[in-house]
């Protein structure tokens, strides 16, 4: 056998296969070609690979949509040679993604039948550990001694709930696209997801008070955005293995999208960039690094916002807040 | 900390169209009588304002005063509908009529869009301009345009100063068309001045209902003593009257005076100018309460035209027990569509021992970030630009923040607020706010220092 010609299914597997006994091979609808293909976007004969002196050589033949070769869009009638020394030569006609393995083509090793996502579950288990504890001293800051039993059980309940159905919903969309649920996948995914959120969502607050930077908390909301950005990205991946590129293109418009959306909001609805009027994150004292200044200074360095108040109230009213009757 | 109850509950009883009885209401327990919602008010009033029948003199008081006695009606322009009804009285036989400024605030800052007119007991109709308004006292002197009859307009005397003033408990009788069903006499009782009030206004014992604002009241020989203003809408006969003085001051002033420019908000600027140099002045210079807890010197104001509420709130549920001072002002200026011109002052203690340092530190945080900056409509107000950072109060290290709000219509008067949170015992602390409303930039820096630097450490 010289060659083995493959027609890709959508989850990237093998649908058909055919052996290539000796070249010319013809690829077309019409019933004489070497490959038949009932893709409607495909020519009569739609191309032929032929020998040369230059190798394997792939000939377009008269059609209309022509040939996709690798990142190359060939026309009715061009010549290109094939190299299918490394990997097999992927070739798209129509809507029918084919594949062109070689005799001499060097093959990878063969691929274990790894775990969902290659980490080692001690990584796993201390992430998993790290993510219950966070979540624990969570509901233990927030929740006053006599309440903190069933607020520990409502977490619990809702976080397993969420969990899965997120996770679920996301096998199943995984699924219909590769065959494969890799419910573990996303399950990591998740896990890892909400250790970064919480560590964006916190550690901001925490500069931002002890070194009495607000602005810090105040754009807090492009690290979370990030994360989720992230943690799409890992879902998409389960979904298109394939595709890095495309779905890292995705996540990094989705975070600038949710980063763009969240500061228009926030300029529409409180008439500034940032998510806080002012910072609000208070931690022990000894926290604090930033110098205090003195009443007198703090009251003198209001004076810029006269000017700024001034302006302000002669620009048109901007959205809707408070009311007639507020005391 | 939780936001500060609307207080004093306080109706202005001019009448107003029903979609404006949101607005009527704002007060929980201070009602201005300008008169609107005509069904639903006149049931919620009907129950709590049972006057007794009057007495021979009040027949007498009112057969004496309803020629001088008009309603004041701002019309919708070109509907021919009214928007807010309230009374007022003729005090000059050229057609001088006094009545409340919130009962003409419509015509005097939307001119555009309404008419003012006054209507006698005998149903004749008159347009009427507005020669003065005083926002501070509540005040409007109007004139009628018409031509005054051959003896010139039948008015009401101001009762004279020279005359011994009036005792608590005397018989007085307060006029005007309540919630627009026609003129009527409420008899009730003379009692003294109204404690804390920021301006000197007459606490009248009897029932006061929308629509009469702007009326007269009148001592038992037909005087007028007061202009009926407001009542307490939590209370039973809680009314309150402006004391003719400032009226007759006001007629004095702008007798001669042509209409006024309107919209009139340069002169409603211009009062709240000099209301807040007095009202920073005053504030200033009272001072303080000294022994405000047991580890800080936490501003208190004295109890001269506030008043202070506290409560204790201890934690059920093993968190962090709360105590919480509230002082406001019972006066507010009313200037059209929000009142302004006020000072509060609260606080709240926390002590979480029971919780340590962390979940302390979280609900301090909390309670710190539970608060609100803005306080009037956009089309009011900027939205809140704010400075913070910490404070060093001699040892004392505390987190500040303040934040402005500029008036629109009203320029360089601004609300300035001050959030205050100690941050010196890893699970005890303070949290502070003040507020003032409508004060010129310097002043609410002055303002702002003052109420910083009364925070310390309270010597061991």
């Amino acid at each position: 056998m010289k060659a083995q010609i493959e027609l890709i299914d959508r989850d990237g597997q093998a649908r058909l296969a055919h052996a290539v006994q000796s070249w010319p091979l013809s690829v077309g609808r019409g019933l004489d070609n070497d490959l038949v293909l009932s893709d409607p976007h495909v020519a009569v004969r739609h191309f032929t690979v032929e020998a040369s002196d230059a190798g394997l050589e792939l000939v377009v033949g008269d059609t209309d949509n022509g040939v996709q070769l690798g990142r190359r869009r060939l026309r009715r009638g061009e010549r290109a040679v094939l190299d299918g020394h490394d990997a097999p030569v992927e070739l798209t006609v129509g809507r029918t993604r084919l594949q062109l393995r070689l005799a001499d083509q060097r093959l990878a090793p063969e691929l274990p039948l790894a775990a969902a996502t290659g980490l080692r579950p001690a990584v796993l288990g201390a992430a998993a550990a790290l993510l219950a504890a966070a979540l624990l001293f969570e509901s233990w800051l927030v929740n006053d001694p006599t309440e903190l039993p069933g607020a520990l059980a409502s977490l619990a309940l809702s976080l397993a709930v969420g969990t899965f159905v997120w996770c679920g919903a996301w096998a199943l969309l995984t699924k219909t696209f590769t065959r494969h649920a890799r419910f573990g996948w996303h399950l990591t995914v998740v896990l890892f997801a909400m250790l970064g959120w919480r560590a964006a969502d916190a550690l901001p607050g925490l500069v931002g008070f002890a070194f009495s930077w607000p602005a810090v908390p105040d754009f807090a909301f492009v690290l979370t955005d990030a994360v989720g950005a992230a943690a799409l990205y890992f879902h998409l991946l389960a979904l298109e293995p394939r595709r890095v590129p495309l779905m890292r293109g995705v996540a990094v418009v989705a975070w600038l999208t949710a980063v763009g959306l969240g500061l228009w909001f926030n300029q529409q609805r409180e008439d500034r960039w940032g998510a806080e009027l002012y910072l609000s994150h208070l931690y022990p004292p000894a926290l604090r690094l930033a110098k205090p200044v003195t009443a007198e200074a703090f009251v003198d360095a209001m004076a810029p916002l006269q000017p700024l108040l001034d302006r302000k109230a002669k620009e048109p009213p901007r959205g809707q807040q408070g009311s007639d009757d507020a005391d | 900390m939780p936001p500060a109850r609307a207080w004093p509950p306080v109706e202005w009883p001019a009448m107003k169209s029903p979609s404006r009885v949101g607005a009527l209401a704002r007060a929980v327990l201070l009602s201005l009588l300008a008169l609107a919602a005509p069904g639903a008010r006149a049931q919620a009033d009907a129950g709590t304002t049972a006057a007794p029948p009057p007495s021979l003199s009040a027949r007498k008081v009112y057969e004496q005063a309803r020629s001088q006695l008009v309603q004041i009606r701002t019309v919708l322009k070109g509907r021919a509908s009214q928007t807010s009804v309230g009374s007022g009285f003729f005090v000059t036989r050229d057609g001088h009529i006094v009545t409340n400024f919130h009962v003409v605030s419509e015509a005097a800052l939307k001119p555009g869009q309404h008419d003012l007119v006054y209507v006698t007991a005998d149903g004749r109709e008159a347009p009427v301009s507005i020669l003065q308004i005083d926002v501070l006292h509540d005040l409007a002197l109007l004139k009628a345009g018409d031509a005054p009859p051959a003896a010139g307009f039948a008015a009401l005397a101001f009762r004279e100063t020279t005359q011994a003033p009036l005792a608590q408990g005397e018989r007085i009788y307060s006029l005007g068309n309540p919630l627009d069903v026609g003129f009527a006499v409420m008899e009730g009782n003379f009692n003294g001045l109204v404690k804390r009030s920021f301006y000197p206004q007459i606490f009248f014992g009897g029932a006061l209902s929308a629509g009469m604002s702007g009326g007269p009241a009148l001592d038992e020989s037909g005087r007028v003593i007061g202009i009926n203003v407001a009542r307490r809408v939590d209370g039973e006969q809680v009314s309150f009257l402006v004391p003719a003085a400032f009226a007759s001051a006001l007629l004095a002033g702008s007798r001669a005076a042509a209409p006024l420019p309107l919209p009139a908000h340069a002169v409603v600027q211009a009062q709240l100018q000099q209301h807040q140099d007095t009202l920073t002045e005053r504030f200033v210079k009272q001072g303080w309460k000294r022994a405000t807890h047991p580890r800080y010197l936490v501003p208190v104001p004295p109890d001269e035209f506030m008043r202070c509420w506290g409560s204790s709130d201890p934690s059920k549920t093993g968190g962090m027990d709360v105590e919480r001072s509230d002082c406001v002002m019972d006066t507010h200026i009313f200037v059209g569509e929000f009142n302004t011109g006020a000072i509060s002052v609260r606080h709240e203690s926390y002590d979480g021992t029971r919780l340590g340092a962390l979940r302390f530190a979280s609900r301090h945080a909390m309670a710190f970030r539970n608060e609100s900056f803005t306080r009037l409509r956009g089309e009011h107000q900027t939205p809140p630009q704010c400075h913070e950072d910490f404070v060093d109060r001699d040892g004392l290290v505390l987190r500040a923040v303040v934040c402005l709000r500029a008036y629109r219509k009203l320029p360089q008067l601004y609300d300035v607020s001050v959030l205050v949170a100690t941050l010196d015992q890893t699970s005890a602390g303070v949290q502070g706010r003040f507020d003032a409303q409508g004060v010129s930039f310097a002043n609410a820096q002055r303002l702002a220092r003052h109420y910083l630097d009364a925070y310390a450490k309270a010597a061991p």
